[in-house]
């Protein structure tokens, strides 16, 4: 039997690649063609997918044997990088989670909407005065979760090109083996002169950067490169995904343009329409990776101990049984249910900044923009393929 | 009903208070879940079931 090469290539961009459809069909577990000729596994059912997200015999630490990589720049980062949030479990994983957790409570969410709603009004008075058409990625897009993420973190905004170039890259699958370490070096050195100033001298900012300095470095609760690591894990969390929803998202309206109007006509929708985007496009497009530290089965499937797996937020959130007509983009959808944001402990810290802001946007972009539409043909747009977190290079709009 | 939560293995995600603001909200320390309504009425048992599916941690149980 052919085994299919991974990553798996997508007919349309903003459609899930067709061969999840008979991986469901035929699964629980198919079989998958890595970079390096290595196989894994993807997991891609709805219900399997959680319970696997859930599995502690599915690890998450890139040190057992079998660890699939998604591409060889990928490996090399991985095997370089010191621990990393999501390759942490237990004790460790409970320590850090909780550094951010406590930043990105739904109340300090909600602190933030109002400033939220002002950059926003200022990001499209600028678009306004440059006049169209422009690129909608840099000059909104990314632009608004950096400025929201910069401004919490206490990281002056004027680096914005650094270290959304460095994120990029860090997440990038073609390129060089050496990029995305040498991005990750540049973020690494940048955070730890932010964090040493304030470590000497936590002064009374009201940042994270600022608090994770004070209360949990200088009390030795954590180690200034985990700290450094969870800074530049929040910065690119912070902007890259978030930028790339709203970029998706806005393309999703404009290519259905009876849901757009749909949700105009009732601001109640905004809501729905934002979940429906999270978990219509699923910007995780590579899925969550694991390994299996012993012998597990699934629907009398057995995955051997040292095993790659890969499990798909995209496809559990096209699953047809979950999801009728999973292709559909439909603002009505009520199930909230999505795993766009991931399941089990390494769940999307950051989620409920990323629905704000995200609902920010969608209450008033259309407004601000009723002609707002593409400024090139939709085939001349470039997709991430190849990148870890799916979206658009740059999406050039008039009005 | 009452609410039972394991908050040993909470991750303070939020979606708790996101579903049910009445009976769920987090601590200003970690994030993690504080219960504020113990024996929430039945009008909130769509919530709290919402709540409850959501939770990635499966912190939350009801008896």
């Amino acid at each position: 039997m052919n085994v299919a090469s991974y990553p798996l290539p997508r007919s349309a961009p903003l459609l899930q690649p067709d061969a999840l459809k008979n991986f469901r069909l035929e699964g629980p577990i198919s079989r998958v063609r890595l970079w390096n000729g290595t196989e894994a596994w993807l997991i891609t059912r709805y219900d399997d997918v959680r319970a696997a997200l859930l599995d502690s015999r599915l690890s998450e630490s890139p040190k057992d044997p079998g660890y699939p990589m998604f591409s060889e720049s990928r490996a090399a980062l991985v095997g370089a990088e010191d621990v990393f949030i999501t390759h942490t479990q237990g004790d460790e994983h409970k320590r850090l989670r909780r550094v951010m957790s406590r930043e990105l409570t739904v109340k300090r969410v909600e602190a933030q909407r109002e400033n939220v709603r002002k950059i926003i009004a200022k990001l499209i008075d600028d678009m306004v005065e440059k006049g169209s058409p422009l690129d909608f990625v840099s000059n909104f897009a990314l632009a608004l979760p950096s400025l929201v993420i910069t401004e919490l973190l206490g990281v002056p905004y004027e680096d914005h090109e650094f270290f959304e170039e460095n994120s990029r890259l860090r997440v990038a699958l073609d390129v060089p083996a050496d990029v995305p370490i040498r991005a990750t070096k540049e973020l690494s050195e940048y955070f730890s002169r932010i964090l040493r100033d304030k470590e000497k001298d936590p002064g009374d900012s009201d940042d994270i950067l600022t608090r994770l300095a004070r209360d949990h470095v200088a009390t030795g609760l954590i180690s200034h490169e985990q700290a450094v690591i969870l800074a530049y894990t929040m910065v690119q969390a912070g902007h890259e995904t978030t930028g790339n929803m709203l970029t998706l998202g806005t393309l999703l309206l404009l290519r259905n343009p009876d849901q757009l109007e749909l949700m105009l006509s009732d601001p109640s929708l905004v809501k729905t329409a934002v979940e429906e985007m999270l978990r219509h496009t699923s910007v995780l497009q590579l899925g969550m990776v694991r390994t299996a530290t012993e012998d597990l089965e699934i629907d009398g499937r057995t995955i051997r101990k040292g095993e790659g797996v890969f499990v798909m937020l995209n496809s559990a959130n096209h699953d047809p049984s979950i999801y009728p007509d999973p292709d559909q983009f439909d603002v009505t959808r009520t199930e909230r249910n999505h795993v766009a944001f991931s399941y089990g402990i390494h769940q999307c810290a950051g989620q409920q900044l990323a629905r704000m802001e995200m609902q920010e946007v969608f209450s008033v972009l259309f407004q601000r923009l009723p002609n707002l539409r593409l400024a090139v043909p939709f085939e001349d747009l470039k997709f991430k393929e190849q990148s870890v977190v799916y979206g658009v290079d740059a999406l050039p709009v008039t009005w | 009903m009452r609410i039972i939560i394991n908050r040993e293995k909470c991750i303070g995600a939020g979606n708790c208070v996101m579903s049910a603001p009445a009976v769920f909200t987090q601590d200003d320390d970690e994030g993690l879940v504080i219960v504020l309504d113990p024996n929430p009425s039945d009008d909130l048992a769509d919530a709290v079931a919402e709540a409850m599916e959501l939770c990635p941690g499966k912190v939350i149980s009801t008896e």
